[in-house]
C-alpha cells in the first residue's frame, strides 16, 4: 500500500529550502521517492501510517508564518503508475506501489 | 539520489530524490503491462459482530438437541420392534426424550433469536478505519 503527498510553500530562496527540509522530516521513517518537486510516493503499512504523516506534516506545516499546504491522498491498493518519468525511477516508484 | 538514513537502514528504508544524482532520459512506464496482477476488491463490505456468550449458549444447546432427538428416534425405533412387556418401558423414554427435544427446541429458537437481535453490522470501507458507534444493546 502507499500513499502520495504533494505539499506547496509560499515562500522562495533559502526559506522555501528550509520549510522543504523540514516537511521531508516528518515523513523520513518511511520510504519514498520523490518524481516530482515536492511530490511523494510513500509506502505505507496502512491508515495508521497515514494518520501519523498527516500528524507530522500539519506541526510543521503550522510552525512557519509562511502559507505551506499539503495533499495527502488515501491509502492506495497496488498498482502501476503512468506518466514521462526517468528511467529510473519507475523501478523505485514500482517498489513503493507494487504487491 | 538514493539515501538511507543511519537510524533506518535496518528497516529498509530508503529515499529517492532525483534531484541528488544523475538520471537517464525520462520513458513512459516499461513496467505497465508486465506480470499484472489485478485484485478484486469489494469497495464496502459487512462485519457481523455477535456476542460470544449468546453464540456460546446457542452451541450448546443445539448440540444437545441433536442428541436428544438422535437418542429419542433410536427410541421409536426400538419400540416399533418392541414386545408388548418392554414397549410400556420404551414409551416411557419416548416421551421423556420428546418433553426434553421440545424444550430444548423452544430454547434454541430463543437463543438463536436473542443472537440476531444483539448481532451487531459494522460496514467497513478499503483502507479506512472500522468504527463501532453504538455498544452492543444488552437486551
Amino acid at each position: 500500500m502507499h500513499i502520495m503527498v504533494c505539499w506547496d510553500i509560499s515562500a522562495e530562496g533559502d526559506r522555501w529550502g528550509v520549510i522543504n527540509k523540514s516537511l521531508l522530516e516528518g515523513i523520513q521513517t518511511f520510504s519514498w521517492v520523490k518524481p516530482l518537486t515536492t511530490t511523494y510516493i510513500i509506502r505505507v503499512n496502512g491508515e495508521q501510517d497515514r494518520q501519523n504523516i498527516q500528524s507530522e506534516l500539519l506541526l510543521k506545516a503550522e510552525a512557519f508564518s509562511e502559507n505551506v499546504f499539503f495533499l495527502i491522498t488515501p491509502v492506495m491498493p497496488p498498482g502501476q503508475y503512468q506518466g514521462y518519468l526517468p528511467k529510473s525511477l519507475w523501478a523505485d516508484i514500482g517498489k513503493r506501489t507494487g504487491l | 539520489m538514493r539515501t538511507m538514513s543511519n537510524s533506518n537502514n535496518k528497516l529498509g528504508v530508503e529515499h529517492v530524490d532525483p534531484a541528488l544524482g544523475d538520471l537517464l532520459p525520462p520513458t513512459s512506464n516499461p513496467f505497465v503491462g508486465s506480470a499484472n496482477v489485478l485484485i478484486s476488491v469489494p469497495e464496502s463490505i459487512e462485519i457481523k459482530l455477535v456476542e460470544a456468550g449468546v453464540l456460546v449458549d446457542y452451541e450448546v444447546l443445539l448440540l444437545l438437541l441433536q442428541v436428544c432427538f438422535s437418542a429419542m428416534v433410536g427410541f421409536i425405533v426400538a419400540y416399533c420392534q418392541a414386545t408388548e412387556v418392554s414397549k410400556r418401558v420404551l414409551l416411557v423414554a419416548i416421551f421423556v426424550l420428546g418433553l426434553l427435544t421440545v424444550g430444548l427446541f423452544i430454547a434454541v429458537c430463543f437463543k438463536r433469536s436473542k443472537l440476531y437481535q444483539k448481532t451487531k453490522r459494522v460496514p467497513y470501507r478499503l483502507g479506512e478505519e472500522v468504527k463501532v458507534n453504538d455498544k452492543i444493546s444488552n437486551k
